[in-house]
């Protein structure tokens, strides 16, 4: 028996001015399930990730989050409400220092209890002092993921987390995102087949703006050479 | 060329470099945060200057003026912010300059209509004088500075102590990603908009005892503002204070050297920065967008 999803997109579709990226994109991210969505460059993955995030509006198309349309919300309502977006180009703000990105994410989310954060990402807590432009970029994912995990965390939305970072800090990005799978539902926007593999209860195939296949099994995950499809 | 030409021209830059500063600082951070050019905030210059007449005129005190002209001046930048700019954030940043020059357009108009195209001038709320090896100089520019210096101060602690600050710091950089924690960015880019507007009230209302104040003075400094912005490097406190102070100075120097040559200083000295750092002084290298 299936069980209401905690996310659910159904026909997106969506342009950057006259040129259509998504197009009638259906989706649905069950709860405490990990879903990874792979697809060559310029597929729409990261489209389709700030569109659910509200800072993109489908034209038409729909997004539903724990059974309420959240179409064309406001990104700020959209992060409180418990669907963060942990964007691509590792962004932490540079000229601010460790304390303070968390203490924007605590302001905002109205949660103060650091020591969680602190939990998955000890090193941050020696970092505190240190300018988001002196962090590396495994630091970096992990602020990214620490401020995102403040206050009311349902969906975690995080495109291509693993990208340009060294095999030891990727494994141990696979061990924290096996752990935050228990409290919260994982978006994995992902190149790296090893780690899709690994974490993936259901995957997404999407190519050209379209979804073109969709793998609920695990084992099936676990077998598939889908690298001849990327 | 005598000492004391030296000196007083050395404090008039300064004096003006207040003035600038202030101005400046409020087109950096519209750019900065919000990215718009508001053309507007030479109204709000405008606005303070003349408050300061309006009020002067009334026999109440200059300071109260300046007061005046801070509350109305923001009062009618909530307005347009609420009614016009909201609507132009997500647009490209000619649509906001356009409108503001729309806007400082239609200012002007009304301060022609309320007060003519006669000059007017105000009285320096202190007429006192300083002897300064031997030369003698008004104490009003002393206070000029003074205060600006301590708005910049003020400034700067607001935007590293508060979170506010901070959420505007983060906004500089790059507005969505401030928004995807969960700050409601339209509240940052008001509260940016009228401090701005409170900084250009303030730099009318303090410049208006320097100069005389009439209804197109807002055009006139518009150009050497912008230069000021451009040379220190957007979104840039520290720079907009260094480049004020570099502008004041050379508008100064232009006046006693020659005259004509005031005007188009800073134009060199811009091309000068820019042939060496183009991002200006201080510009950031993680402005976004
Ligand atoms: N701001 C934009 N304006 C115009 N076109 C854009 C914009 N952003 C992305 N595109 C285009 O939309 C398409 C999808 O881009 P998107 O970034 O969503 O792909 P992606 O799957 O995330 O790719 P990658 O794996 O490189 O991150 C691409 O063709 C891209 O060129
Ligand atoms: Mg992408």
């Amino acid at each position: 028996m299936e069980t209401r999803p905690m996310l659910e997109v159904t026909n997106l579709n969506v342009s950057y001015g006259q040129s259509r990226v998504l197009f009638g994109v259906s989706l649905v991210f069950p709860a405490n399930e990990v879903c990874v969505i792979v697809g060559r460059n310029g597929a729409g993955k990261t489209t389709l990730l700030r569109t659910i995030a509200g800072f993109l509006k489908p034209r038409p198309g729909s997004v539903t989050f724990d059974g309420q349309e959240i179409t064309g919300w406001r990104p700020y309502k959209i992060a409180r409400m418990g669907v963060k977006y942990v964007p691509q180009d590792k962004g932490v703000f540079s000229d601010l220092t460790v304390r303070e990105n968390l203490e924007l994410a605590s302001y905002a989310m109205r949660d103060r209890d650091w020591e969680k954060v602190f939990r998955y990402f000890p090193k941050l807590r020696e970092l505190l002092n240190r300018k988001g432009a002196q962090l590396s970029g495994g630091e970096r994912q992990m602020l990214m993921i620490g401020r995102a995990i403040l206050g009311k965390t349902s969906v975690l939305l995080l495109d291509e987390p693993s990208e340009g970072l060294a095999p030891t800090v990727v494994q141990d990005l696979v061990g924290t995102f096996r752990q935050l799978r228990q409290h919260a539902s994982l978006v994995l926007v992902e190149q790296n087949l090893a780690v899709a593999r690994e974490l993936a209860d259901r995957l997404y195939l999407t190519k050209e703006g379209k979804i073109v296949a969709q793998i609920t099994d695990k084992n099936e995950i676990r077998s598939l050479a889908f690298e001849k499809e990327l | 060329m005598a000492v004391s030409d030296l000196i007083s021209t050395v404090i008039m830059g300064f004096a003006v470099a207040a003035v600038y500063f202030l101005l400046s600082m409020s087109l950096s951070l519209c750019f900065g945060v919000m990215r718009i050019v508001s053309l507007d905030q030479f109204v709000y210059y405008s606005v303070g200057a003349y408050m300061t007449y309006l009020v002067t005129a009334h026999q109440a005190s200059f300071w109260s003026g300046l007061l005046v002209g801070v509350a109305v001046s923001c009062t009618l930048a909530w307005a347009i912010e609420e009614t016009l700019f909201r609507r132009l954030y997500e647009k490209g940043t000619m649509f906001s300059m356009i409108t503001s020059y729309g806007i400082l357009l239609a200012g002007i108009g009304v301060i022609k209509y309320i007060w003519g195209l006669v000059p007017r001038p105000v009285m320096a709320p202190i007429t006192g004088q300083v002897a300064l090896l031997g030369t003698t100089l008004s104490l009003y520019r002393f206070v000029v500075i003074g205060l600006s210096a301590l708005i910049y101060v003020g400034l700067q602690l607001f935007l590293e102590k508060t979170i506010v600050g901070k959420a505007i710091r983060a906004g500089i950089e790059d507005a969505d990603k401030t928004e995807g924690l969960g700050i409601d960015i339209y509240k940052i880019f008001t509260v940016t908009f009228l401090i701005s507007a409170a900084l250009s009230a303030l730099a009318g209302g303090l410049h208006a005892p320097l100069i005389m104040v009439e209804p197109e003075m807002g055009l006139k400094i518009m150009g050497t503002a912008f230069m000021i912005v451009i040379i220190g490097g957007l979104g840039s406190i520290k720079g907009t204070a260094v480049s004020s102070l570099l502008i004041g100075q050379v508008v100064a120097f232009g006046f006693l050297l020659w005259a004509p040559g005031a005007e188009t200083a800073p134009f060199v000295i811009m091309l000068l920065v820019f042939l060496v750092r183009p991002r200006g002084l201080f510009g950031s290298a993680y402005l976004k967008r």
